[in-house]
């Protein structure tokens, strides 16, 4: 149903879910603009950034993780194609397998950082870097969530189309997530 | 085609997907928070004329009272009425029957939408009942009052606190509206690229449902940045960071950025789609068709993109740089010459055309006369930094956007109501009553606005509870025209109730109507049953025209249905 225009069948351009997939990520790209924008302008008013205080944030572990986030943007992208082409393959699962990773390994870090003792409150540095990649941790979740229904859902589906549409919609999402995390890596662990 | 069932009260008001039931639960749950707001204005207004008098209905009003009455006052009418109304309401209603088509492309995403606003709701009102009162921080927000009355010394206070307070619960009100409305516009953008009916073309369509979805998407790429404003004032009040603390390194003043970043766009936003209301309404009504589609189509995309880049013309007393107020004065004077465009189209379209000056049609003509002649025109003098570092912030910017936002949002409204009951109930308004509560709201709503200019001139500043502290405010006539402002005032919110009373008996009692199509329009909806049966139409149409072909030469008729070969 989802695909047709009403009574004509003819299927439209670009199908709804993914139509609606990018207009949410228009939403999400002003949101993390809004936030980007009001840290580069808080960062640029302070003498010294980030404060001689704080402990240094863990600047190799994470980059070595958000490699791990970009392979599995490439598997998403395979799974897409495979998809497209009506091929099984393992390339979602894996997909959902590197995301759980850097999830976690992230999540590890934060509270290696937390137990440091550097707390929200200590400066506008803490308090941004952990709003921000809270915030994009909590995407990287919901993305987790998408696959994790998708994976599910496509099992139950026969036709090819349907199939590759889902997983087109919740890989455009996933592109998102990843791309976001090097433009957050280099401005917040980068830039000093 | 669906069967149509009768379906049990949960049904209808909670369960639903039906997107005209859908549009009915936001009505309802609207007119209760605008009889909210209405309670407050007319609690504050009499404070403001009478200060020693005991308000009837709700007692003495102490200063707290009264920031939180006009806190939550204007909350609620820009936020719930105006966006809900003009987007979820309209966009509900009108987009999928214009279209052509059954339903929209999500309707579960479209309940989840509703639902998320009754949270909204829920969570706004029991702000109200905080142990430390309702919010009393300005619809604005601006930190470091909406802070709270803990402001930023946290040490003496617990999350518990902290949390249960209004200034959380309203903050957490407003981002669940948001959600709820982006995913109707989502929605409704979807549903329109992808579900229109064979032969509807982009130009084919009502220009309300253009109106609608240009306004939606110009929601989603304004609202990202308050969404993240609020979010951090969030964190500032509940988490201890410190993104708007001068003590910290923070900045109040990046709220008002994010703010107004939104703010601006939202007053288009919220005036895009009463101009696509006007726009049916005349065109059938003057049985001429709408002049300049096209033109008024780029009109609107260019005052749309405009639109975002004003957004500091707010803040000219905020301590902006000089050269910046001068770059935002400008564009802010650019952006009205595609709106004066639009209403030039407009007055074309009526221009010698065989008028019919029923409701609908009166008040159509009301929210353009006085939103163009008053509420934009005084909208140039404020966008002139030089002028509105005298006017900021006094009742002349209150009277600026009462002029543009009633006739817009509750003009523009009422003309949607009395275009399309008829309709969506398959009974009639009593015309009689209908015009007994337009001439009142027309005549009482400029009885209450127009002295707040003159006020405003005179240096009356807002957001005082108690003018009785400063000897010149209270000089005749200045006390005699803040009452006539509170009297009119008065007046004008009890006509409302002629409205809701003929709303309610209407849609009950009303007379059945006796014509699908009474207007003789061309558009899609008055092409099918009263009320749209479940899925809207028993044979989907195919659309062999634009909407607006009246008077056409080689017709009989004077009006030719998109759906008519
Ligand atoms: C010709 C178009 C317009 C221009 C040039 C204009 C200009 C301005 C300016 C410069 C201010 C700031 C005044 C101050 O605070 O000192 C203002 C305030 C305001 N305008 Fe407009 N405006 C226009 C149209 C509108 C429309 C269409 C709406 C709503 C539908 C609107 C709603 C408001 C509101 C709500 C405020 C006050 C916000 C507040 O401080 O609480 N304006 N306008
Ligand atoms: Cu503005």
């Amino acid at each position: 149903m989802e695909y047709s225009m009403i009574h004509t069948k003819q299927k439209p351009p670009v199908s709804s879910s993914v139509l609606g997939v990018i207009m949410a990520i228009v939403v999400e790209l002003m949101f993390f603009g809004g936030l980007i924008s009001a840290f580069v302008l808080a960062q640029a008013g302070q003498v010294e950034w980030p404060p001689s205080d704080q402990p240094r944030l863990p600047f190799w572990f994470t980059f070595g993780n958000m490699l791990i986030l970009l392979v599995s943007a490439y598997f998403m992208w395979m799974a897409i194609k495979n998809a497209k082409e009506g091929r099984k393959s393992y390339a979602l699962f894996i997909t959902l397998f590197l995301g759980i990773l850097f999830f976690l390994i992230q999540g590890y870090e934060w509270m290696r950082i937390l137990l440091f003792g550097m707390e929200t409150s200590h400066s506008l540095f803490t308090s941004f870097f952990y709003t921000i990649i809270g915030l994009h941790g909590f995407h990287v979740f919901i993305g987790l969530m998408l696959l994790g229904y998708v994976f599910y859902k496509i099992k139950q589906l026969k036709e090819k189309d349907n199939i590759s549409n889902y997983i087109l919609t919740v890989g455009i999402f996933w592109f998102f997530v990843v791309a976001l995390w090097p433009v957050l890596y280099y401005l917040i662990y980068w830039v000093r | 085609m669906n069967t149509h069932k009768k379906h049990g009260f949960w049904h209808r008001y909670f369960f639903s997907l039906d997107h005209k039931d859908i549009g009915f639960q936001y009505m309802l749950t609207i007119f209760v928070m605008v009889s909210i707001g209405g309670f407050f204005a007319y609690v504050f207004r009499m404070h403001l004329a009478y200060p020693e008098m005991e308000v009837p209905l709700f007692g003495l009003v102490t200063n707290k009272d009264y920031n939180m009455l006009i806190t939550n006052h204007g909350l609620i009418m820009m936020m719930w009425l105006a966006l809900g109304m003009l987007l979820a309401v309209a966009g509900n209603y009108l987009i999928p029957i214009m279209i052509g088509t059954d339903d929209m492309a999500f309707p579960k995403l479209n309940k989840l939408s509703y639902w998320f606003f009754l949270i909204s709701v829920i969570l706004m009102i029991s702000s109200f009942f905080m142990k430390r009162g309702g919010f009393g921080g300005g619809w604005t927000m601006y930190p470091p009052l909406s802070v709270g009355d803990f402001g930023y010394n946290t040490a003496y206070t617990s999350f518990k606190d902290r949390f249960f307070t209004a200034n959380t619960f309203v903050l957490l009100a407003i981002t669940f509206e948001f959600i709820a409305l982006l995913m109707g516009g989502i929605n409704f953008f979807v549903t329109t690229l992808n579900k229109r009916a064979k032969g509807m073309t982009l130009t084919k369509m009502p220009m309300i449902v253009w109106m609608i979805n240009i306004a939606s998407v110009l929601f989603m790429f304004s609202v990202g940045p308050l969404i993240a404003g609020a979010f951090m004032l969030l964190l500032d009040i509940n988490a201890g960071t410190g993104f708007y603390d001068v003590y910290r390194g923070g900045d109040p003043l990046l709220w008002e950025h994010l703010f107004w970043f939104f703010g601006h766009p939202e007053v288009y936003v919220i005036l895009l789609p009463p101009l696509g209301i006007i726009a049916e309404i005349i065109s059938t009504n003057s049985r001429k068709p709408l002049y300049g589609y096209k033109f008024i189509l780029n009109l609107t995309l260019i005052a749309a993109i405009l639109s975002m880049m004003v957004w500091a013309h707010h803040q000219f007393v905020s301590g902006i740089d000089p050269r910046a107020a001068t770059i935002f004065s400008i564009f802010t004077i650019i952006i009205s010459l595609p709106f004066a465009g639009i209403i030039l189209a407009y007055i074309a379209t009526l221009w010698n055309g065989d008028l019919k000056i029923n409701l609908p049609m009166k008040w159509a003509i009301g929210a353009i006369t006085l939103f163009t002649l008053i509420g934009g025109f005084t909208g140039l003098y404020l966008g002139a930094s030089v002028f509105d570092i005298y006017a900021h912030d006094t009742s002349f910017v209150v009277a600026h956007f009462h002029y543009t936002l009633f006739p817009t949002v509750i003009f523009g409204s009422f003309a949607a109501f009395y275009y399309w009951f008829g309709k969506f109930s398959g009974r009639e308004l009593n015309k009689f009553w209908g015009n007994v509560h337009f001439w009142l709201t027309f005549i009482f709503f400029n009885g209450f606005a127009f002295p707040l200019f003159l006020l405003g001139l005179a240096g009356q500043h807002r957001r005082i509870a108690d003018y009785r502290q400063f000897e010149f405010l209270m000089q005749d006539p200045l006390p005699l025209y803040r009452q006539i402002a509170t009297i009119s005032a008065v007046i004008l919110i009890l006509s409302q109730f002629i409205f809701i009373f003929n709303f309610f008996w209407s849609l009950k009692r009303g007379k059945k109507v006796t014509s699908d199509n009474p207007w003789e329009s061309n558009t899609l909806e008055w092409q099918t049953a009263s009320p749209p049966p479940h899925g809207n139409f028993a044979v989907y149409p195919e659309v062999h025209h634009g909407p607006y072909e009246y008077n056409h030469p080689d017709r009989e008729d004077d009006f030719l249905p998109q759906n008519k070969k």
